[in-house]
């Protein structure tokens, strides 16, 4: 069974406390190398890949248990699962044949790094509103602005970039999407210092960046679409539910829960941790159905965002005090302050909590919410 | 797990919810209330008609599926008539017991005890199963057909482990059908309702409550999904069942509060269906327990059972004695 090969791997590729991918550390880049080599050789790393473009061709549900198994051990392919999760994918619904030869090989085995830079400061959840512009000199696209927020910018070769090509009425008009060397001359990373740690956000400044048209992934001026079809890859959003579960595992038996307030409150992260995986698993039903609406995926994130603050702050409770520093000779409960350091992020990354809940109420209110 | 009911038994459901919509919906239970007979002389023999009463929920898939989702319907319109308790007596029992009850502990009252003959209680925590005495009719705005009870220690009773599992699941279903109803009712109020020139549904915080709502309502619809199979399979113990008890009473409780916020004074009126839904629901959600009683029961249970997961949790996680 795919799951207990999963597991079986990672216990022999993991160091026992590892929970940090995201880093420059010479140690930790080494680990992310070594599992996505192991995975790469045993066919895993783009296991949900069509045939066609050397994937495993797995159905959504081994897909569903892959996504689960990385996240509960704490993603160990580092960046690369945006690669696998939606750069790759995306590249092969739209990208032309250079691209997909340029890109898709250095994503299926592993080695190329990728960024997502859509976010500005002016432009978060109004994402239609960026600035950040593209203007034609000759043969050359010249890119001018900043991105912000960018996730492992840092470590990134490539950046999937949405750019203003043109100012028209409608804002969602004008965008395009083009691929960017993050070596190129003119680009300059700066990390931010955020309580989840380092490389989680960085300022990304483009000044007078030149890329040809081979850059340009999809139709100029329809970037809008391009970044619907990411969307629509990463709808189900992150398996949380699975890293959480291991976490009440692991919690299991911990004097904390002698308390009977803490008890209660396990029993029901317990209940919530299981519906969150059937409501993401209902998600995955209809997905595989073709049936999968809005209202369905965003369901399944708000269930699996709030379950993710839920766990960390009862784990940071449990442990107490002690639990404040990390402590590497614990395991996973060494690290719940790193746990509940990152579950502030669940309701804001890809989507806040607030944008979710307007998806759900307004296909309810359409009445389109009982397609299911 | 399949998640698509079996066709006849949506059908089935259909049926169901057509005799019910012709007894008046929601106003049978009003009816009811006033008029106790109502129950036996009106409503038993329309459910007898359509067969709902003889339902097999542990029978082949389709038939165990017609049970869960016409129990889901009468939940819809809080039907007046203890359909739960008929049905999680296994059908060979059927003979000698007319209903079950679940209690925990001592109890002095029971819903719908004077309609079922030869009905028996069985105690929640360790199955002892007693006779049922009904002493008088009791009626509250919250226990609308609420009686006094004698229960009396019958020592072994007709096989009831499997009872006392089915009528914590089919009380899911019932519950998931009536809060259906109440977000039905708030989601058309919230579109219906105009203040300052507009629909209600356009306010953030109305928007608010619609999500948690919704999302309140399906987490127990897919984990009452989840368990029916769970049972059928038969791989639903103890822990799993409480653990439904458990989001059944917290999904009640989100969505009955939310959409009392939507409805304002008008779902308050006992003339508004989302009134007389949630008075009759209380009782399904007191008896046998509430929600941190549940707690508690489903704690104890973890401790001795484990609780599966992708991450099982081991038996004794929480330390004994606590
Ligand atoms: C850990 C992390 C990693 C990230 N990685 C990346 C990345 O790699 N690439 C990238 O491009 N971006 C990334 N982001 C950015 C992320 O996509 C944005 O944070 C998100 O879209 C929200 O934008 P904002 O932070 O500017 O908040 P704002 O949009 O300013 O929102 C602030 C608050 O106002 C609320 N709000 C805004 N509009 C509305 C509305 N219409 N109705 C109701 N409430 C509203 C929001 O819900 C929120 O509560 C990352 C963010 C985090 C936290």
């Amino acid at each position: 069974m795919l799951r207990i090969r999963l597991r079986a791997l990672l216990a022999e590729e993991l160091p026992p406390d590892w929970v940090a991918p995201f880093s420059l550390a010479p140690d930790v880049r080494a680990v992310v190398a070594r599992v996505c080599r192991r995975l790469a050789d045993e066919g895993l790393l783009t296991l949900s890949w069509p045939v066609e473009y050397g994937g495993g061709g797995a159905d959504l549900w081994q897909q569903t248990v892959l996504r689960e198994e990385m996240w509960a051990h704490f993603e160990p392919r580092g960046p690369q699962y945006m690669g696998l999760n939606w750069v790759g994918p995306v590249l092969m619904e739209v990208g032309t044949a250079e691209q997909r030869a340029r890109h898709l090989p250095g994503i299926s085995s592993g080695t190329a790094v990728w960024c997502q830079g859509f976010s500005e400061p002016e432009a978060g959840t109004d994402l239609g509103s960026l600035k950040l512009a593209a203007r034609r000199d000759g043969e050359a696209w010249v890119l001018d602005g900043q991105k912000i927020w960018t996730s492992y910018a840092g470590l990134a070769q490539w950046c999937f970039l949405a750019a203003r090509t043109s100012r028209t009425e409608n804002k969602h008009d004008g965008i395009t999407i083009f691929l960017v060397p993050m070596d190129s001359p003119g680009i300059t990373v700066v990390p931010i210092d955020s309580m989840m740690g380092e490389q989680h956000l960085n300022e990304v400044f483009f000044d007078s960046v030149r890329v040809g048209d081979e850059a340009v992934l999809g139709e100029v001026g329809r970037g809008w679409d391009v970044m619907g079809l990411v969307l629509k890859h990463e709808r189900i959003g992150i398996p949380r539910y699975a890293r959480d579960d291991r976490v009440l595992c692991e919690l299991a038996g911990h004097e904390g829960l002698d308390e009977p307030a803490a008890a209660a409150e396990y029993v029901r992260a317990l209940v919530h941790t299981r519906v969150a995986r059937l409501l993401s698993y209902r998600a995955v039903a209809l997905s595989e159905a073709g049936r999968l609406t809005q209202q369905v995926a965003s369901l399944a994130r708000l269930a699996s965002i709030q379950l993710d603050q839920e766990v960390a702050e009862l784990a940071a409770d449990v442990c107490g005090a002690e639990g404040l520093a990390p402590d590497p000779g614990r395991g996973l409960l060494g690290h719940v302050e790193d746990v509940l350091r990152y579950s502030r992020s669940a309701t804001i990354a890809s989507g806040t909590i607030e944008v979710q809940r307007l998806v759900v109420a307004r296909a309810a209110l359409e009445g389109a919410d009982r397609a299911s | 797990m399949r998640r698509e009911w079996p066709k006849s038994a949506r059908a089935y459901a259909e049926t169901v919810s057509d005799v019910l919509g012709s007894l008046g919906g929601v106003e049978a239970a009003r009816r009811a209330e006033v008029e106790p007979t109502h129950r036996a002389e009106t409503v038993r023999p329309r459910l007898d008609a359509i067969g709902a009463l003889a339902l097999d929920p542990w029978g082949d898939e389709e038939e165990s599926a017609a049970a869960a989702l016409a129990v889901r319907e009468a939940g819809r319109v809080v039907l007046p008539w203890p359909l739960v308790h008929v049905l999680a007596v296994p059908p060979s029992a059927r003979a000698d017991c007319g209903g079950v009850h679940l209690v925990l502990g001592e109890c002095t009252a029971l819903d719908h005890a004077d309609v079922l003959p030869d009905a028996i209680a069985v105690d929640l925590r360790d199955q002892r199963v007693f006779s049922v005495t009904v002493e008088r009719r009791r009626q509250a705005p919250l226990d609308p057909f609420g009686c006094e009870v004698r229960l009396v220690d019958t020592g072994l009773g007709p096989p009831v482990t499997d009872a006392s599992a089915m009528h914590l699941l089919l009380d899911a279903f019932w519950v998931g059908g009536a809060l259906a109803g109440a977000a039905d009712l708030a989601l058309r109020h919230a579109r219906e309702r105009r203040q300052f020139g507009v629909p209600i549904g356009r306010f953030g915080e109305i928007r608010w409550r619609i999500a948690d709502l919704v999302l309140a309502r399906d987490s127990l619809d897919e984990l009452a999904r989840y368990t029916w199979w769970l049972l059928r399979v038969g791989r639903a113990g103890p822990a799993d069942l409480l653990a439904l008890r458990l989001q059944m009473l917290e999904s009640a409780r989100t969505v009955l509060a939310n959409a009392h916020q939507i409805l304002g004074a008008m779902g308050l009126c006992e003339e508004h269906d989302l009134a007389v839904i949630d008075r009759h629901l209380q009782p399904t959600l007191r008896r046998p327990v509430g929600r941190l009683g549940t707690t508690t029961l489903l704690a104890d249970r973890i401790r001795r059972d484990g609780f599966d997961a992708l991450f099982p949790v081991p038996p004794s996680p929480i330390r004994p004695g606590c």
